[in-house]
């Protein structure tokens, strides 16, 4: 009888234990779930493009989905849309988990790459890459070379100053002033054509900060988000007057592959559509959506 | 026993039963957050912030921020309060808007009075807006380390990305060994062509007056000529346009014969080519001074018992200058660590790499900088003194016969 009853506690101490687990991991998915689309995930990369596309996908599309897995160009220094994390040397930001929920919702695999900036288009259509998920804006000189998705999320064209330092109204207050750009950015053809600025480039936006801080340069004129992350890590920034624009962010990819450009607009409308793209950049940038046209 | 495992493979069988029940049951979706009513301003983050993805725990201490989504709202930004641990805290000046980063959501600034250490605060906004609605929303923040960066170097950034740098420092060392170990390859072909020029056009016509001696001559040269065009042309270029050239125009090469872009040099080999081709080049003139000081007996002693040239330059020079060649190599290994850094700018993730990474990450080059220029430091000081233990291995001859000669 005794051991009957080891038993029985044994079941009941087990089943306690498990629940226990259960309770755990329905606690800890709570977070992540936001914006999960049910159903998707069950379905194989095939099925998926077959539904969105109405027919067998052809091309880099194909290529894609027989691969299993989407290779997906980023830039490191870009921080908070993508940076590397000390601890596993992993890339983390808004592109990067923006990437993983567009495979996700695609039902592929992702690999990240980590190109210069600057040599991304040339990339993309040397077929290094499948999709530049960085950020980045069509212009009229990209368009040429790539083909770009529709708009992700939106950011604006913001110049800062150093703290103290004086506020513009307009990019004519920039005139003979030096403003710091990364090199190839929308920010260095505005500058270049709209103002009497002395422009001064840089590798990476982030690059300009310090000789801004330094007192090198006047202003910096980057995206408000990556401003923002310096003034929020305790840079002595601030903004100078109100955005001079907004600009619209695309994943880039090779020209003339129409199926996995439809592909990604589908995850793209899925994502913006179940919340998720507003969940991800409220957590990215302290709270803010960036995802909303207007 | 066997009522035993019967009772306890059903209560195995039990538990495997509710971990899949568990498992099945859908996980309950947070509820979608229902929209706010018209009106009423929703906070949806703040800096600090607590929930920062990337654990960046510091704080500035001399304003708050807080975004919300305005809904239509608009804020009485003189009656907006900002509670710090319980107390209402002294603002600097009034609250106000910054300019938006985001066409949806709006951003409050409280500039405070006082500059706030680092530590645990707790946090309390009331919004109101001009038609009398309050809107609270509280939040804790442990900042760590120093509140802010108005420090030059961080220590706490040099701790945390360290290991981060360090692996870079692995490529580094990887990069120079490589490099140097073609580079010698280079260096060796370099000088022997280089020394294979014995006379003159001129002098052997006036000594032989023959054609055919004269063609086998010119065929005789061509090794002096590549190696002269060699050294020349990259000692003659800089070595960061050879790594672009290499890193960017092997590709455009391979694209226009057709091959497939797998062939493309992944980065980390275009830089070993460009600093092994650049360091052969400077290595190849070092080697030849080298074999050059070797003495003319030693040549002519080799001949006269019979050697090969071959021979005598595997047996008898090579081994002799390969001793006087030591410091310079050195010196030249010593230079490539630092020059790999200028790979850099292909991408691949060296020392200088990694740190600037690190720097952009948190935007704290100069710690980060220190933290590679260390690493540099401390690797140039490992192989000289490595170098120093070999040369004076190598002086052991040396030393033995001054040995001899005071007895």
């Amino acid at each position: 009888m005794r051991n009957g009853k080891t038993y029985i506690l044994i079941t009941v101490l087990l089943l306690a234990a498990v629940a226990l687990v259960g309770v755990l991991a329905a606690c800890g998915g709570d977070e992540p779930a936001t914006g999960a689309s049910p159903g998707t995930e069950s379905k194989s990369a095939a099925d998926i493009a077959q539904e969105v596309l109405g027919h067998e996908p052809a091309g880099l599309a194909a290529e894609i989905i027989g691969r299993g897995t989407v290779i997906v160009a980023n830039d490191a220094d870009y921080p908070p849309q993508s940076s590397v994390d000390k601890a596993t040397g992993e890339l983390v930001g808004f592109d990067v988990d923006v990437a993983k929920r567009m495979a996700e919702v695609l039902g592929l695999q992702v690999e990240f790459k980590n190109p210069a900036w600057e040599t991304i288009p040339a990339g993309l259509n040397q077929g290094k890459y499948d999709v530049s998920i960085g950020s980045m804006t069509v212009t009229p000189e990209r368009a040429k070379a790539l083909d770009f998705t529709d708009p992700y999320y939106y950011t604006s064209g913001q110049v800062f100053v150093k703290e103290g330092g004086p506020q513009i109204t307009g990019v004519e207050d920039l005139a003979g002033k030096t403003v710091g750009v990364g090199a190839a950015t929308t920010y260095y053809d505005f500058l270049k054509k709209d103002g009497g600025a002395k422009v001064k480039t840089y590798v990476t936006d982030a690059n300009a900060f310090p000789d801004l801080a330094n007192g090198t340069i006047d202003f910096v004129m980057t995206a408000g988000p990556t401003g923002q992350q310096a003034i929020s890590q305790g840079q002595p920034f601030e903004f100078s007057g109100p955005p001079l624009y907004y600009e619209d962010l695309c994943f880039a990819i090779k020209k003339g592959e129409p199926d996995w450009l439809a592909l990604l607009n589908h995850a793209i409308k899925t994502m913006h559509e179940d919340g998720s793209l507003t969940a991800m950049s409220e957590n990215w940038y302290n709270g803010l959506d960036l995802t909303v046209k207007e | 026993m066997k009522r035993r495992a019967g009772i306890a493979s059903v209560a195995l069988m039990a538990a495997l039963l509710a971990l899949l029940v568990t498992a099945l049951t859908p996980v309950a979706l947070a509820a979608s957050p229902s929209p706010a009513p018209e009106g009423t301003p929703v906070v949806t983050g703040t800096i600090p912030n607590p929930k920062d993805p990337k654990g960046i725990k510091n704080w500035a201490g001399d304003r708050v921020q807080v975004n919300f989504k305005p809904n239509g709202a608009e804020l009485d930004l003189a009656s907006c309060q900002l509670f710090i641990d319980g107390r209402e805290e002294q603002l600097a000046k009034e609250p106000f808007i910054v300019p938006a980063v985001s066409r949806a959501t709006s951003t409050l600034e409280f500039p405070l009075a006082a500059k706030h250490k680092a530590g645990k605060y707790a946090f309390k906004v009331i919004l109101v807006t001009t038609d009398g609605q309050h809107v609270e929303y509280s939040w804790d923040f442990l900042s760590e380390g120093e509140a802010g960066s108005g420090s030059l170097v961080s220590v706490r950034v040099m701790r945390e990305w360290f290991w981060f740098i360090a692996e870079g420092a692995v490529v580094t060392v990887e990069l120079t060994i490589i490099s140097i170990a073609f580079a010698c390859v280079f260096a060796l072909f370099g000088s022997l062509g280089r020394l294979s020029k014995k006379m003159t056009f001129k002098q052997a016509w006036d000594r032989y007056h023959s054609w055919g001696y004269m063609w086998r001559m010119v065929v005789g040269r061509i090794p002096y000529w590549v190696a002269t065009f060699y050294t020349s042309l990259f000692r003659g270029t800089p070595l960061l346009l050879q790594i672009y050239a290499i890193y960017m125009v092997i590709p455009e090469i391979i694209r226009y014969f057709g091959l497939p872009e797998s062939y493309n040099p992944p980065p980390f080999w275009a830089g070993v080519a460009a600093l092994s081709l650049n360091y052969g080049a400077y290595l190849t003139e070092v080697f030849r001074a080298g074999i050059q000081a070797v003495p003319k007996g030693q040549n002519e002693a080799a001949w006269a018992i019979g050697l090969s040239g071959w021979q005598t330059q595997r047996r008898i020079v090579l081994p002799q200058a390969f001793k006087i060649v030591i410091p310079a190599v050195g010196n030249d290994f010593i230079a490539l660590i630092k020059d790999t850094s200028l790979v850099s700018v292909i991408t691949v993730e060296e020392l200088l790499r990694r740190s600037q990474l690190a720097g952009a990450a948190t935007f704290s080059f100069f710690s980060t900088l220190l933290v590679a220029a260390a690493f540099y430091w401390a690797l140039t000081i490992f192989f000289s003194f490595w170098q120093a233990k070999l040369e004076t291995r190598m002086a052991r001859d040396k030393a033995r016969e001054r040995e001899q000669e005071k007895k």
